[in-house]
């Protein structure tokens, strides 16, 4: 099984010549890590279907199809004018990130004056001039990482950095959008990391888009770390094409009284299969997982997430919903961890899909492991159809039962919409669920 | 206004209406009256047009029109609602924009204008404060975490909105306060007018004495048993059902 897979991947004897081609992009500051991780990957397989966490996720067309993995020298700038714009929230003030393929656009980037020491921007610049508060946290959510993770520390050239040090809020927030342009064949490796110091505040909004139809592959990894009293809002928005693969990690570790409030809105792709593990490595935690997937056609995305109650006395609550079309399948995996010593732990978990139609399928599995006596935990998953004596109720008043629809789902996606404070964007996120849902 | 004949209908494979008969014009109230399962939130489901309640026999002429071939929406654009026993909860989508856009599907089916902003808010303004509702729960999700009280008041008031030609109200007292009931019925007696009819359906005499009806009717077993005045309903009150199941008995 191994060494048939191994035949599917050909990055290793790519690497040097990769190396070669990235020249000054190549973050040389990574150097050990990335060949480290690709030695690494010569001992270990890509998950299979006969992976207890990747059984309904079959990642075989991502190996097979060969992506190579971008280098700077795919795009230019010039052709992606006035395609950028089109990509922020409007109206939303914001410090704009762009990179393309993974790197750095200084052209399409507007970071506006920055209080002292914070960093927002490229993370490889900021291990050029900040090497050490980079190293500190670089990599350091990663223990026993799989394969995709692997492949992300040895192909990674750049991303989103975020630091805030301690007792500074960033009041407006950051803007992250990623985007591919001429990347058919080619893998991406977005590398992001997040750091909020001690009672620090932050809020940044994630956007993943293609300029083009093209078939490619993105594989992320977002390490945020949350330090004592800090508060993060970080919300990703996977708006890829429908030809796009993706794999995207997001490793957190939050600190004593930490706020999180995490989203993550899969609307488009052919195949997205997101990780999300959160280590509540502190006490009074308080942590909100939103998930929200839209998928139509035969398109899957599955999400796993695992939450690590590791000390007591904090509260997580997680809430995954969907909506499935035609022959599109989703999957959720929700682990939960509750530690011997995590007393008084309160976690919450629930996922709901609706299908509308026969033919779509989510397979949900809620995992939960608890070791301490005195806990909380709840969790529900519902399948079903738009209800339909809510139906009856609203075209019953004269309102269409297109209209009507509309409404429920409006409805089921509250959950996901009422948390996003910011009116700007919490309206572009309805507009793109219900725009996706009409197409 | 309404006529409704022989009228036979079945939800989940059981016959419950098994050949109703009632008329009712403009400007009257009819009180529906009988014991559980007779079929009464049947008889209000299905003139509503609830696709759970098929019409197996019989016919239903309302202003004219053959109304059991109208789809939910065109017989509230024609001018029927339902209060419901149990009012839906819909998250995210606020009282106003639900009445608004209500408003607004009836009045494009009429050929009129949507309503405007300002004459919308004023109208709201006006039947809430006639019901004693707080203007915060107009700009809340519809019937989102109220209580049954003001899930009741909230039909009520889209009752008021929507100004129909004929209300049928189906269990409206059910777990309502004597306080919620009056209000309840200050807002129906506002709407009764010489051009619009209204059918309660009750289990209660209660109701009946805000509400006064011009008939009450008693339903038992699919149809129509027994029709009076309002001292019909005082009758019941004392004497329950079980006089009249013997009647029927006998009849038959």
């Amino acid at each position: 099984m191994k060494n048939e897979l191994k035949t599917d991947f050909k990055y290793f004897g790519l690497y040097a010549d990769w190396v070669k081609r990235m020249n000054s992009s190549y973050n040389s500051l990574f150097a050990a890590e990335s060949e480290a991780a690709l030695g690494k990957l010569e001992k270990i397989s890509f998950p299979t279907i006969k992976d207890e966490d990747w059984r309904f996720t079959n990642v075989s067309p991502i190996l097979k199809a060969g992506f190579v993995p971008a280098t700077k020298n795919d795009f230019s700038e010039k052709t992606l004018e006035g395609k950028i714009n089109a990509e922020f929230y409007s109206g939303l003030e914001a410090h704009k990130v762009v990179f393309v393929n993974g790197f750095f656009s200084e052209q399409f980037s507007d970071i506006k004056n920055l209080p002292e020491n914070v960093f927002i921007g490229s993370l490889k610049k900021a291990s050029e001039e900040i090497p050490d508060i980079v190293k500190k946290y670089y990599g350091k959510t990663l223990v026993n990482q799989n394969a995709f993770e692997l492949l992300n520390e040895a192909f990674t050239s750049d991303g989103l950095f975020v630091y805030i040090p301690k007792n500074v809020i960033l009041e407006l927030p950051v803007e992250a959008v990623f985007i591919a342009d001429n990347a058919g064949g080619k893998m991406i490796s977005p590398r992001n990391l997040v750091i909020a110091e001690e009672n620090s505040e932050v809020n940044i909004f994630t956007d993943y888009s293609s300029s083009a139809a093209e078939m490619y592959f993105t594989n992320s990894i977002t390490e945020i770390f949350g330090d004592k009293n800090s508060r993060i809002t970080f919300l990703e928005v996977q708006a890829e094409n429908n030809e796009s693969y993706r794999i995207g990690t997001t490793k957190m570790r939050l600190k004593d009284s930490a706020l999180l409030n995490h989203f993550v809105l899969t609307q488009s792709g052919k195949l997205a299969r997101n990780n999300l593990n959160a280590e509540l490595d502190g006490e009074n935690i308080e942590a909100h997982f939103y998930g929200f997937y839209i998928a139509k056609e035969k398109r899957h995305i599955d999400n796993h997430t695992f939450i690590d109650h590791a000390k007591p006395n904090c509260f997580s609550n997680e809430i995954y919903k969907g909506i499935l079309e035609d022959e599109a399948k989703a999957v959720f995996g929700g682990r939960i961890l509750v530690r011997k010593d995590s007393q008084k732990t309160n976690a919450f978990q629930s996922n709901k899909t609706i299908l509308l139609s026969d033919k779509a399928r989510i397979d949900t599995k809620p995992q939960l492991e608890i070791y301490a006596d005195d806990v909380k935990c709840t969790h529900g998953a519902t399948v079903g159809q738009l209800d339909k004596e809510a139906l009856f109720y609203i075209i019953s008043r004269g309102i269409s039962s297109e209209a009507a629809r509309s409404m429920l789902i409006k409805a089921f996606a509250n959950d996901f919409l009422e948390p996003i404070k910011l009116d700007v964007v919490k309206e572009n996120i309805n507009n793109r669920i219900f725009k996706t849902i009409e197409e | 206004m309404i006529t409704i004949k022989n009228l036979h209908a079945k939800v989940a494979g059981n016959e419950i209406l098994k050949g109703l008969n009632l008329q009712v014009n403009a400007g009257e109230v009819h009180a529906i009256m009988g014991p559980n399962g007779s079929g009464k939130s049947t008889l209000a489901n299905v003139l509503a047009g609830n696709e759970a309640y098929e019409v197996t026999e019989g016919e239903v002429i309302f202003n004219g029109k053959n109304l059991l071939e109208l789809a939910p929406e065109e017989r509230a654009c024609e001018g029927i609602f339902l209060a419901f026993q149990y009012p839906v909860e819909i998250p995210g989508v606020t009282n106003s924009t639900f009445l608004k856009t209500a408003i607004d599907s009836i009045r494009k089916y009429r050929n009129e204008p949507e309503i405007s902003a300002k004459e919308f808010l004023a109208l709201i303004r006006e039947k809430a404060a006639l019901l004693d509702m707080d203007n915060k729960l107009i700009s809340r999700a519809v019937n989102e975490g109220f209580s049954g009280g003001e899930k009741k008041r909230n039909e009520i008031l889209q009752l008021l909105m929507l100004n129909p030609k004929l209300a049928i109200l189906d269990e409206t007292d059910s777990g309502l306060d004597i306080d919620a009931l009056k209000i309840v019925s200050k807002g129906v007696n506002h709407f009764r007018s010489p051009e619009n009819a209204t059918i309660v359906v009750t289990h209660y005499q209660r109701l009946l004495d805000y509400i006064v009806p011009d008939f009450v009717h008693v339903l038992y077993k699919g149809k129509i048993i027994k029709s009076g005045g309002k001292e019909l309903a005082l009758e019941l009150e004392e004497k329950g059902y079980d006089w009249l199941k013997t009647d029927e008995v006998e009849a038959v």
